[in-house]
C-alpha cells in the first residue's frame, strides 16, 4: 500500500486529480446542469480532441459515435444489462416487451398532451405522425378499423382520441378501395356489426341501471362498505327477475289456465294465509300439490305435459341461476383473490385505496378522514405487534379460550337445530291428532322460532369470536361469518330432513292417525313460505325498525345528557345483513320445487326491502367508524351464495332422484320417482319410429364408455389447465426475478455514471446556465446527495484511488448518495446535448463532460459486461485500444478485483484525455507488485474473455 | 337538455359515445352538469371552467386530490377543463371504465411532484390528502413508517420510488382498488 502512496505522489498530475476529486467530493453533484456539461464538452470536441494523443486509437475514434448513435449504444447497454441476459430465455423477454410498449404508450401519452395543448389553442386539428403512430398501434393491420373499445381505454385525451377516431374514418374510406376479397369483406362486415350490436346493446342497457340514483346517495354518505350491501340487493333482485318470469311462464301459467277443482270449495281467502301461506293458499298455483299429474289443453289441440314441464323448469332454473352465479363469482374472484398467497394489499390499498372517490356528504368526508388516520395507526402498530409472538402461558390460555368458544358455539348451534326438530315434531303431532282450530301462532310458531335464533345467534356468535382475540380483525370477521353461515345453513337442513324423512312419509301412507300428512311436498313448501315471509318480517321490524329507529328516537331524546353520551346512532350492520340475504336466498332455491312462484314472492321481497333499508340507512344510521373493506368480503359472500346454491340443488337431485313422492298429490303422485317422468319420455320416444336415432344417441351418451371417456377428458382437462396455472406462476415469479434484476441495473448504472462523474469532472460546473429551469428535470439524470455526510473527501490520494471510488461505488447500494439515474434520461440528454451542441457557444475548455466518456460507449459495454461477473474473478489485459499501448506491463499481470474495482480502472482509463494515465502507471506498478508477491498465476481469463 | 342539445350534435353525441363509456343519454346529463358549474360558457363544448369551479362538482368538492384530477385532466395549463376534459375525467372515474385506465390515470394523480415516479414525497403527500393533514406537521413518524412500508410492499425494482408499472401491478393486486376509484353517475 505504501509503494503505491509514494508513487502515486510522485506524480503530479494525481495529485491535481485528487484535488479535482476532493473539491467535487464536497460540493457534491447537485449543481451539476446538463448545460455545463454540454459546454465542456463541445469545447473539449473542438479543440483537445485526446484521441489525437493516442494514434493507436484510430479504431476507438472512428467509433465516435454521433449523440443519436449514443443513444442507442446505451439501449444496447441496457439490453445488456443482468436483467435482460439473466432473464432471457425465462420470460424476459416478454418483460422487455412490455417494458418497451409501457415505455412507448406513456411517452406517447407525453407527447399527445402536448399536442393537444398546441391543437386546443390554434384550433387546427393536424393529423401528424403522433395521431397516425397511435393509429397504427391501435388500429387492426387488415381492416384499419379501430376498435372503439380500445381506444375507449387507451390513456389519452379526449381530443386525440377525436383525432385517431377521424384518422380511422378517413383511413377507413382509403383501404375500402382496395380489393379484398368478398368473403373477407363480408366477414369483416359482419364482425364490425357484431361488436356495434354488442356495444349499443351495453350502452342501452345502462339507461336501466336500476337504482342508480339511491346506491350514488347511500355510497356518497357511508361510503362504498354500505353500498355493497345494496349493490348485493340488487344484484339477488336482478336475479330474481328472470327465474320468476321463467318459473311463471312454464309451470304457474299452464296451471292457471286449466286450474282443477278445489278439494274443498268452502275455504275462503281470509289474509292470514298470507302470513301462514296455509289454508286457502294450500290448494292454489302457490304449492307443488296443486300440479296436476297429466297434460293440459287449454290451446285446443296443443298438449302440455305438466309434469314434465314442472321437473324441467326447475331445472332451466337452477341451470340459469348457476350461470349467472358462478359468472359473478369467477369475475370478482378473478377481481380479487388472484394473488391472495402474496400478503400484498395491507399498506397499498389502505393509502392508495384509501379516499371514496364517490363520497358526497360533508361528514362522511371528515369522517373518513379521521377513520383513514386511525386505522392507518392500528394498522402499524398491528404491524408492530405481529411481530411478537405469544409466549407458551398465553398460547395454552388462547387455545383453552378458543376451545371454550367452539364448544359453547357448537353446543348453541346443535341446541337450536335440536330445538327447531323437537318443535316440528311436537307442532306435527298437533297437527296429527287434528286438535282442530289450528291457530296461527301454532302454524308460524316454527318460523318464528327460526327467525328468532336467526336474530339473537349472530350476536352471540360476533360476541364469542370477539373473546378470541384474534390478530387481525379480518380474522374475526370471517370467523364470525363461517360460524353465522354454519348456523344458519344448519336450521334449514333441520327443516329439510324433517319433511323429507322416510317414517313421516309412512306415516302418511299408512293412514294410521287421525289427520295425515298427505302432502309432504306442499308443507314444506308452505314452511319455507313462512319462513320467508317471517323472516322479512323480522328484518324490517327488529333489525331496521327496532334496531336502527327507534335507536335514533331515544338518541334524538337523551341528546346532551350525560349518561347517554355514548349512545349514538346505529351503524349500518353490513356482515349481518349481508349473511340474511344469503340464508334468505338459499330458502328461495331449496323451496322453489314445491313452492314455484317462491321466486316471485322473494322478487317482492327484496323490491321493497331496497326501499326500506335505504330509508332507513339514510334516516337513521350515522357512517361508520370503522373502515369497510368491500372487494375480498364481497367476494366471500359470492362464494357463500355460490355454496348455498350448490347445496341447494345437492338437496333437490336428492328429492328428485331417491325421495318418494306423495301419492296424495302434485304433478308426481303416480310415479315411484319425480325424474320417471323424464325417463317415461325417453321409453315413448323410443317406442316411435322417429325416436330411433334419438334413442341411439341416449344409449351412447348414457354408456359406460362414452361416461368414462367425458371423464377422462376432463381429467385431461383439467391436468392441462393445473399446469398451465403451475406455469403462469412461474412466469410470474421470473418476472418478478426480472423486475428485481432491473433495480440492480438501475444501481449499476448509477455507481457507473456516479463513479464516472467523480472521477472525471475536473471541478464542479456552474449552476446557472442554459438550462437552469423547470425544464431541467426532463432532461437531466437527477443527482444529489441524500446524505453529504458518506460523500466527504479522501485524505490522499491513495484513498482515492483505491478507497474512495469503491466506497462510492457501494454508496448507492446503501441507499446514500445517488437517488436515481434513469437510462431514458441519460439518453435523453444525449439528445438535448446535441442539440445544444449547435447552438450554444462554449466558453470552458477544461471541463471533461459526462458525454466525452459516454461516447466511448463500446468500451464501457464491455466494461459493464465485465463489472457483472463474480467480484473475486482476475481480469487480465485492458480495453485493446489501450493494450497496444501498454501490453507490455498488463501482459500476464492478474488484478485481484477485491483490491482494485476494474470499474476504477476502466474510469480511469477510459475518461482521461491528457494522455497516458497516472493511474494506469500507478496501476501497472501496482500490478507488478502483486505479481511479485504472488506465486501462482491464474490461468483461463484472457482477453476474449469478454 | 334544451340549450345542451343545441350545443352538442347527434354527431359529437355519437363520437362522445363511441370514445367513452357512456351512452348518449349519459353523456347529455353530464353536460348538463358541466354547465351548470359555470353559466358563464353559455353551453358551449368548447368552453373552459376554471378549476374552482370544476371543483365545486359535489363529487370534487370533497375530494382531496381535487387539485390534482383537475390538473391532470385538463388540456390546458391553468387547470382549466372544456368538455372533453370533463368527460374524460368522468370517464375515468365511471363504473365501466377498465382497470388499466383507472390505474393510469390513478398513477399521474398520485404523482404529486410530476417526476414520472410516486416517490416518498408524493407517498407523504398522499398521506396528508387522506388524514386530512394538510401542513404534514400532525404526524411526521406515521407518515414515514408508512412510506417505508409502502415502499417495502411494493418497490419490487428497490430503488425506493414506484415506477408507473409497479404502481400498477401493486394496484391490481388491491381489490379495493376499483370500487374506490370510482364515481357514480
Amino acid at each position: 500500500m505504501n509503494v503505491y502512496d509514494t508513487e502515486l505522489e510522485e506524480h503530479p498530475i494525481v495529485t491535481q486529480q485528487h484535488q479535482n476529486y476532493s473539491t467535487n467530493g464536497e460540493l457534491g453533484y447537485q449543481g451539476y446542469t446538463p448545460a455545463a456539461v454540454y459546454q465542456g464538452n463541445n469545447e473539449l470536441d473542438r479543440d483537445d480532441d485526446p484521441y489525437q494523443l493516442y494514434p493507436q486509437d484510430a479504431l476507438l475514434r472512428n467509433r465516435m459515435p454521433t449523440a443519436r448513435e449514443a443513444a442507442s449504444g446505451i439501449e444496447e447497454i441496457i439490453m445488456e444489462m443482468p436483467s435482460r441476459t439473466i432473464g432471457r430465455g425465462m420470460g424476459g423477454h416478454i418483460g422487455t416487451m412490455v417494458n418497451a410498449t409501457l415505455a412507448r404508450r406513456s411517452a406517447s401519452r407525453y407527447r399527445k398532451r402536448q399536442l393537444v395543448t398546441l391543437g386546443t389553442f390554434d384550433g387546427i386539428e393536424r393529423p401528424n405522425d403522433e395521431i397516425q403512430e397511435l393509429y397504427e398501434e391501435l388500429a387492426d393491420e387488415q381492416t384499419g378499423e379501430i376498435d372503439n373499445e380500445e381506444l375507449r381505454q387507451f390513456p389519452v385525451s379526449m381530443a386525440v382520441k377525436k383525432q385517431v377516431r377521424s384518422h380511422a374514418n378517413e383511413n377507413r374510406e382509403k383501404k375500402k378501395s382496395r380489393t379484398v376479397g368478398s368473403f373477407k369483406i363480408w366477414r369483416y362486415n359482419m364482425s364490425i356489426k357484431w361488436r356495434h350490436f354488442k356495444q349499443d346493446t351495453k350502452k342501452f342497457a345502462q339507461n336501466f341501471r336500476l337504482w342508480q340514483q339511491d346506491l350514488k346517495q347511500v355510497e356518497g354518505h357511508f361510503g362504498t362498505g354500505v353500498s355493497s350491501y345494496f349493490t348485493f340487493l340488487r344484484g339477488l333482485f336482478l336475479l330474481s327477475i328472470p327465474s320468476f318470469i321463467f318459473n311463471f311462464a312454464f309451470i304457474s301459467l299452464p296451471q292457471l289456465l286449466q286450474q282443477p277443482n278445489r278439494t274443498d270449495p268452502n275455504i275462503t281467502f281470509t289474509g292470514e294465509e298470507l302470513l301462514t301461506g296455509a289454508n286457502w293458499l294450500t290448494e292454489t298455483i302457490m304449492y307443488y300439490g296443486y300440479y296436476i299429474n297429466g297434460t293440459i289443453e287449454a290451446i285446443p289441440g296443443s298438449e302440455y305435459d305438466m309434469p314434465l314441464a314442472y321437473l324441467l323448469a326447475t331445472a332451466g332454473y337452477f341451470v340459469l341461476c348457476l350461470i349467472l352465479i358462478v359468472r359473478t363469482t369467477a369475475s370478482s374472484f378473478r377481481q380479487n383473490y388472484v394473488d391472495g398467497r402474496s400478503d400484498y394489499n395491507n399498506f397499498i390499498s389502505k393509502v392508495f385505496c384509501a379516499w371514496d372517490f364517490g363520497i358526497t356528504s360533508e361528514t362522511a368526508a371528515k369522517l373518513q378522514h379521521k377513520t383513514i388516520t386511525t386505522e392507518l395507526k392500528e394498522i402499524l402498530s398491528e404491524q408492530r405487534r405481529s411481530g411478537e409472538s405469544r409466549d407458551f402461558q398465553e398460547k395454552l390460555k388462547l387455545f383453552s379460550l378458543r376451545l371454550l368458544t367452539w364448544t359453547l358455539y357448537l353446543s348453541l348451534t346443535g341446541g337450536c337445530m335440536a330445538l327447531v326438530y323437537f318443535v316440528n315434531d311436537f307442532l306435527l303431532d298437533d297437527i296429527k291428532k287434528g286438535l282442530g282450530g289450528i291457530v296461527i301462532l301454532e302454524q308460524i310458531a316454527l318460523a318464528l322460532i327460526v327467525s328468532s335464533i336467526n336474530l339473537i345467534m349472530p350476536i352471540i356468535i360476533n360476541l364469542l369470536t370477539h373473546l378470541e382475540k384474534y390478530k387481525y380483525p379480518r380474522h374475526e370477521i370471517y370467523i364470525a361469518v363461517f360460524r353465522n353461515y354454519i348456523l344458519k345453513m344448519g336450521l334449514i337442513a333441520v327443516i329439510c330432513a324433517f319433511w323429507t324423512d322416510d317414517e313421516l312419509k309412512s306415516t302418511s301412507n299408512d293412514n294410521n292417525g287421525s289427520a295425515t300428512v298427505e302432502c309432504w311436498e306442499t308443507e314444506l313448501g308452505q314452511e319455507i313460505y313462512r319462513l320467508v315471509i317471517i323472516d322479512f318480517l323480522f328484518t324490517i321490524f327488529f333489525a331496521t325498525f327496532c334496531a336502527e329507529f327507534l335507536r335514533k328516537l331515544l338518541v334524538l331524546l337523551l341528546d346532551g345528557k350525560e349518561m347517554c353520551r355514548k349512545l349514538d346512532r346505529a351503524e349500518f350492520a353490513i356482515v349481518n345483513s349481508v349473511m340474511d340475504l344469503i340464508y334468505g336466498q338459499t330458502l328461495c332455491w331449496i323451496g322453489v320445487f314445491f313452492c314455484p312462484l317462491l321466486a316471485g314472492i322473494v322478487f317482492i321481497k327484496y323490491f321493497f326491502m331496497f326501499y326500506i333499508k335505504k330509508v332507513s340507512v339514510m334516516q337513521n344510521c350515522r357512517p361508520s367508524r370503522k373502515r369497510w373493506r368491500g372487494g375480498q368480503s364481497q367476494t366471500i359472500f359470492i362464494g357463500m351464495l355460490l355454496l348455498s346454491f350448490l347445496l341447494s340443488a345437492i338437496f333437490l337431485c336428492v328429492v328428485v332422484f331417491r325421495e318418494v313422492p306423495s301419492t296424495a298429490c302434485g304433478p308426481y303422485r303416480d310415479q315411484d320417482r319425480s325424474y320417471d317422468v323424464v325417463v317415461n319420455l325417453f321409453n315413448s320416444l323410443y317406442a316411435t319410429s322417429s325416436g330411433q336415432w334419438f334413442a341411439t344417441i341416449m344409449d351412447i351418451i348414457f354408456s359406460v364408455w362414452f361416461l368414462y371417456s367425458v371423464a377422462a377428458g376432463l381429467l385431461v382437462w383439467a391436468v392441462i389447465k393445473s399446469s398451465e396455472a403451475k406455469g403462469y406462476e412461474e412466469l410470474v415469479r421470473s418476472l418478478r426475478a426480472q423486475i428485481e434484476l432491473q433495480g440492480d441495473d438501475k444501481q449499476l448504472l448509477l455507481k457507473w455514471l456516479q463513479s464516472t462523474v467523480a472521477n472525471q469532472n475536473g471541478k464542479p460546473p456552474p449552476t446557472g446556465g442554459a438550462f437552469q429551469g423547470g425544464k431541467e428535470n426532463h432532461v437531466v439524470p437527477i443527482l444529489h446527495h441524500r446524505d453529504s455526510a458518506k460523500s466527504t473527501p479522501c485524505p490522499s490520494r491513495s484513498a482515492s484511488a483505491r478507497n474512495s471510488p469503491k466506497h462510492d461505488i457501494n454508496a448507492p447500494m446503501t441507499g446514500d448518495v445517488l437517488t436515481y439515474v434513469d437510462p431514458q434520461h441519460v439518453q435523453a440528454s444525449h439528445l438535448v446535448g446535441e442539440r445544444m451542441m449547435a447552438t450554444t457557444s462554449f466558453s470552458n475548455p477544461s471541463q471533461i463532460s459526462l458525454r466525452q466518456r459516454e461516447h466511448k460507449d463500446p468500451l464501457l459495454h464491455k466494461a459493464l459486461a465485465n463489472q457483472q461477473r463474480p467480484r473475486s474473478m482476475f481480469v487480465e489485459g485492458v480495453p485493446s485500444s489501450y493494450d497496444t499501448q501498454r501490453r507490455n506491463s498488463f501482459a500476464g499481470a492478474s488484478v485481484d478485483l477485491e483490491d482494485l474495482d476494474t470499474e476504477t480502472v476502466y474510469e480511469e482509463i477510459l475518461s482521461d484525455p491528457n494522455g497516458p494515465s497516472p493511474l494506469l502507471l500507478a496501476l501497472s506498478a501496482k500490478v507488478q507488485a502483486e505479481k511479485s508477491q504472488s506465486s501462482e498465476r491464474r490461468p483461463g481469463y484472457g482477453r476474449g474473455g469478454y | 337538455m334544451g340549450v345542451g342539445k343545441s350545443k352538442l350534435n347527434r354527431e359529437a353525441l355519437a363520437e362522445y359515445a363511441d370514445l367513452t363509456y357512456f351512452n348518449e343519454g349519459e353523456i347529455v346529463e353530464l353536460f348538463k352538469k358541466f354547465e351548470s358549474l359555470d353559466q358563464s360558457i353559455q353551453s358551449d363544448p368548447k368552453g373552459r371552467i376554471s378549476a374552482s369551479n370544476i371543483k365545486s362538482l359535489p363529487e370534487l368538492k370533497l375530494n382531496p386530490f381535487a387539485d390534482r384530477i383537475c390538473e391532470v385532466f385538463s388540456s390546458a395549463d391553468d387547470k382549466s377543463m372544456n368538455f372533453d376534459d370533463f368527460l374524460d375525467m368522468m370517464n375515468v372515474l365511471s363504473e365501466n371504465a377498465s382497470f388499466s385506465l383507472k390505474a393510469h390515470y390513478a398513477f399521474s394523480i398520485f404523482d404529486f411532484n410530476k417526476n414520472g415516479y410516486v416517490d416518498e414525497e408524493d407517498i407523504g403527500k398522499i398521506v396528508q390528502c387522506i388524514t386530512n393533514d394538510q401542513d404534514g406537521l400532525k404526524d411526521r413518524a406515521l407518515t414515514s413508517n408508512l412510506i417505508e412500508k409502502i415502499m417495502e410492499e411494493a418497490d419490487l425494482d428497490r430503488d425506493n420510488q414506484l415506477g408507473r408499472s409497479e404502481f400498477e401491478h401493486v394496484l391490481s393486486k388491491s381489490p379495493d382498488f376499483l370500487s374506490s376509484f370510482k364515481i357514480r353517475l
